[in-house]
């Protein structure tokens, strides 16, 4: 390619750029697909789509924003980490230090508690969405059980995320989720000893909050990861999302 | 081939089925084993939480026709009700979920704010999800004069120390 | 010395029954407009994501800009909040807490409603309607649908709107005010 000198030329056309992308600007169906397939990040859609998959109307976005949601709700999430403590004296305190002491942190625990919220109501959307369009159907019948199980653990991610301020709120939110737990027949058997596994001893406090926390910031983000990458990859492997029949 | 080879070859295969059976044995007993590690571990051994037995003051600190709700030890010191004049210690965790039901002198029962159950006071249910009635607490007086309860013992909602 | 010798290309391999005949320059009749209704990620759909991405940020920041999360007193084991209410979407979970014993509203019908929303595309399998929003072919399974999203969201609303102290039922303008 013949050297120009203008600032984009400066900028993509040098050994540095090329290095990273290999091919040309995406302006033709040959670097087009060069630019899905040798990208790690978007290889996991396909060089074409279908014109259905892009209608607005009839995804309307919302497993898209659902992921949106937990990509912010992961940023935030490790940024709030570098000033909450894990401990029933202190976690309290750093909930009202995050709002007046630490420069823009209430502006994180607002993106992440109203992310959590967004993300519940999206991943339910996104679920109502695959059903009136009757996309949960073979051959995507097995990505719609992993959806099942990612709206769970949504769930569980907002359950153990409240729980974590140390507020009235999570401590009665923990002793009823605890006794629930208990309540699991034979209660004196499986009940108890699930109950047990989960507060870390028989009373609500340091030992559940620390068992709380450890779920909400590394066990079930790694499940939820991991499982919206087979969901992704399933998608293609399921021949995209689903749409009409053609004649 | 001779006739020792192919006499070799069905022992092999008996010879193949032993280890493969040893081998799939192993991966799975290791992994079973592990997987019962990790869930044992994460049942504590060692708890640091309070006693199950205490001292709650003495018969003196709550006078008659009352019921006190005792914050730090979620209980509710009985005295003089239900036409019995000692001193009861009923608990005040709900039977339910959990939470800490109110005493609501006007109505003689207990409400909890949860999930709306209540009960009576002999602890019976009346109203509510609650499977259970609320446990009274054995109760002895220490030789200093003070009350102890044991809330691992339940006893009889008639069971009083007499003051 | 003045005749140029030929050059060939792609010369013709006699043990094949095929060759390379000519290159022509022309377009594909592929170009912009795949095969079956397909367009090029990049861009038509790509470009669509980013801009979803940024209007996801930017609704979610104004929100956290406005509206402060909300963090209640302290952790007091002696005192319970009154009415005790979890984040909204468990208050469905929470209203069938309080019908019956815990365990059949908590943890026994939650489960069975996951497992037959699991199993749901194995017993439903006519391929009818697929990829049409409510097609007239689905009715019933829509329906059925209809009334599980009316019921978790109904029980929702009763938690959320119609729950007072103690978990009575109070109508929303009657509500009394929380102390």
């Amino acid at each position: 390619m013949k050297k120009k000198n203008t600032i984009a030329d400066l900028l993509f056309n040098n050994r540095f750029w090329k290095s990273v992308f290999r091919h040309d600007y995406p302006d033709n169906d040959l670097s087009r697909s060069e630019a899905m397939t040798s990208n790690l990040f978007l290889h996991i859609q396909s060089v074409k789509v279908h014109t259905n998959t892009i209608r607005p109307g009839y995804t309307l976005g919302l497993g898209l924003i659902s992921f949106y949601l937990f990509i912010i709700l992961t940023i935030t999430g490790v940024l709030l980490m570098f000033y909450y403590i894990p401990s029933i004296e202190r976690a309290y305190n750093d909930m009202k230090d995050l709002e007046f002491a630490v420069s823009y942190g209430i502006i994180l625990r607002n993106l992440h508690r109203w992310g959590a919220h967004g993300m519940v109501a999206f991943v339910f959307f996104h679920m109502c969405r695959v059903f009136y369009t009757g996309g949960y159907k073979q051959p995507r019948e097995f990505n719609w059980g992993i959806g099942i199980v990612l709206l769970i653990l949504t769930l569980f991610l907002s359950l153990t995320g409240y729980l974590l301020p140390w507020d009235q709120l999570a401590f009665w939110a923990i002793t009823i989720v605890a006794n629930l737990i208990g309540t699991s027949p034979p209660e004196s058997i499986l009940g108890a000893s699930l109950r047990y596994i989960v507060v870390g001893g028989r009373e609500v406090g340091q030992n559940a909050l620390i068992r709380f926390y450890v779920m909400h910031v590394i066990v079930l983000p790694l499940v939820a990861a991991v499982l919206i990458g087979v969901h992704f990859w399933r998608i293609r492997k399921d021949g995209g999302i689903s749409r009409p029949a053609e004649e | 081939m001779s006739e020792k080879d192919v006499k070799g070859d069905v022992n092999n295969i008996t010879r193949r089925k032993f280890f493969l059976f040893f081998g799939w044995f192993g991966i799975l007993s290791s992994l079973a084993g592990s997987a019962f590690g990790a869930v044992r571990f994460m049942f504590p051994n060692v708890l640091y939480e309070p006693s199950t037995t205490f001292k709650i003051g003495k018969p003196s600190d709550y006078p008659p026709n009352t019921v006190t709700f005792v914050q730090d030890n979620r209980l509710f010191v009985v005295r003089g009700k239900d036409g019995i004049e000692g001193i009861r210690i009923i608990s005040s965790i709900c039977t339910h979920m959990g939470c800490t039901p109110k005493w609501v002198e006007a109505k003689n029962q207990w409400e909890c704010p949860c999930h709306g159950s209540v009960f009576n006071i002999k602890g019976e249910v009346i109203a509510g999800p609650a499977p259970k009635p609320l446990p009274w607490y054995k109760t002895t007086v220490a030789p200093d004069g003070k009350i102890v309860v044991d809330s691992k013992n339940y006893v009889k909602p008639d069971y009083q120390i007499k003051v | 010395m003045d005749k140029k010798p030929e050059v060939v290309i792609f010369p013709k391999n006699p043990s094949k029954t095929y060759g390379l005949m000519e290159l022509i320059r022309t377009r594909s009749f592929q170009i912009e407009k795949g095969p079956d209704n397909t367009v090029t990620s990049w861009p038509h759909l790509l470009f669509r994501e980013m801009i979803l991405f940024m209007f996801v940020f930017i609704v979610l920041m104004i929100i956290s800009i406005l509206f402060n999360a909300p963090l209640e007193e302290q952790a007091n084991p002696s005192n319970t909040p009154n009415p005790a209410k979890s984040p909204w979407y468990f208050l469905g979970l929470q209203e069938m807490l309080s019908w019956a014993h815990p365990f059949w509203g908590g943890i026994f019908a939650p489960t069975v409603v996951t497992i037959i929303l699991i199993l749901a595309p194995y017993f439903d399998r006519s391929q009818k309607g697929v990829g049409v929003w409510f097609a007239p072919e689905r009715k019933i399974a829509n329906l059925l649908f209809t009334i599980l999203v009316v019921l978790a969201v109904g029980l929702i609303v009763i938690g959320e709107f119609f729950r007072g102290p103690n978990w009575q039922l109070f109508w929303p303008w009657n509500m009394p005010s929380p102390h």
